[in-house]
């Protein structure tokens, strides 16, 4: 059983083309988001607090950022009652799984 | 830092590599659950049940007794294995993106969850079917042999290019007592060996557990931690 990188690189005119096209999508044109897309792209789900030790975001910040992202497609936010309390988890969509390995193939591609 | 990207594929690249050190952090605090969570069955299993149940009567209940708790242990270890190795498993998926690493789907519940049902379809005939009792502890020690490996192939999927330093102490630790215990058992099977070098092994995956969870963040930019 063996499993590699994701399918066949593009070439690097389609990568900086893509890359391009990915960028100028609003919901992506922030690392934060970016950093936030992949951190879920690698756990599948995660916690708005964890995220927020993670990154350094603080409370107002991260409910923006999430806001953009879910309003994209890309994640799912849920509050969910726990014994601390509410609590809210996000959970990355199959679009936002697309997305971020799209968006890393395309890196991969340009070998910076 | 800046939030807005400017479209730069190493400012993107960047990004990805803060992802995953912080990965990296995240993947060191889930294995410290798995040492925890396996500490505390192996002390169940070997030391823990034996001495419980060695105390009743009934050599039968005994026995039923200790497998029993052995087969909860070993099924919450098993839990929390699949747990930690979904975790391993996606991030070795999106890091294989940038670095175009292969690697091999062994760490699956299809193929974890049936060796877990073999091996213990197999004690439980040796046991109270065939009666052979004293031969299922190199069986054990055997299966543990096979487990070293798993344990060897995530970890270095985890923390490719550096183990850390918990990791490599857990590792050797339970390398060095089933070996020794095999041989141990193969040439004289005295008791004490067997029984320090497993008391050893979940003193250090008890250690690891503790050390594992509290690393501190990786800064922005930062060196993996050791």
């Amino acid at each position: 059983m063996s499993e590699s990188a994701d399918g066949p690189a593009p070439s690097p005119d389609q990568s900086i083309r893509s890359l391009n096209e990915q960028l100028a999508d609003a919901s992506l044109r922030s690392s934060s988001r970016i950093l936030i897309l992949i951190l879920l792209a690698m756990n599948k789900k995660s916690t708005a607090t964890e995220l927020r030790t993670l990154t350094g975001l603080g409370k107002g910040s991260m409910e923006n950022h999430l806001e953009k992202l879910e309003s994209a497609g890309y994640v799912r936010t849920k509050n969910v009652k726990s014994f601390g309390g509410w609590r809210q988890t996000v959970e990355i969509t199959q679009a936002g799984l697309d997305k971020c390995r799209e968006l890393l193939r395309n890196i991969r591609a340009l070998n910076v | 830092m800046a939030d807005e990207v400017t479209g730069s594929p190493l400012e993107i690249k960047e990004i990805a590599e803060r992802a995953l050190r912080l990965q990296r952090y995240l993947l060191r605090r889930a294995w410290g659950v798995l040492y925890a969570t396996y500490s505390v069955s192996m002390f169940l299993t070997i030391f823990g049940a034996p001495v419980a149940f060695s105390l009743t009567p009934s050599a039968e209940y005994s026995l039923i007794g200790r497998f029993a708790v052995g087969m909860l242990a070993s099924s919450a270890a098993l839990t929390v294995t699949l747990w930690a190795f979904k975790r391993v498993r996606d991030t070795a998926e999106i890091r294989s993106i940038l670095t175009e690493e292969k690697w091999k789907g062994v760490l699956h519940y299809r193929v974890l969850v049936p060796i877990w049902v073999a091996v213990y379809a197999i004690f439980t005939l040796s046991i109270f079917v065939l009666g052979l009792q004293a031969d299922t502890l190199i069986l054990l020690l055997s299966v543990y042999g096979v487990f070293w490996a798993f344990l060897y192939y995530a970890m270095n999927l985890s923390f490719p290019g550096k183990l850390p330093v918990e990791g490599v102490a857990a590792l050797s630790s339970f390398g060095i007592a089933t070996a020794g215990s095999i041989i141990g058992y193969l040439s004289s099977g005295v008791n004490a060996v067997y029984a320090l070098l497993w008391a050893a092994t979940v003193v250090i995956w008890g250690v690891s557990a503790v050390y594992a969870r509290r690393r501190p963040l990786p800064k922005a930019g930062g060196e993996l931690a050791a």
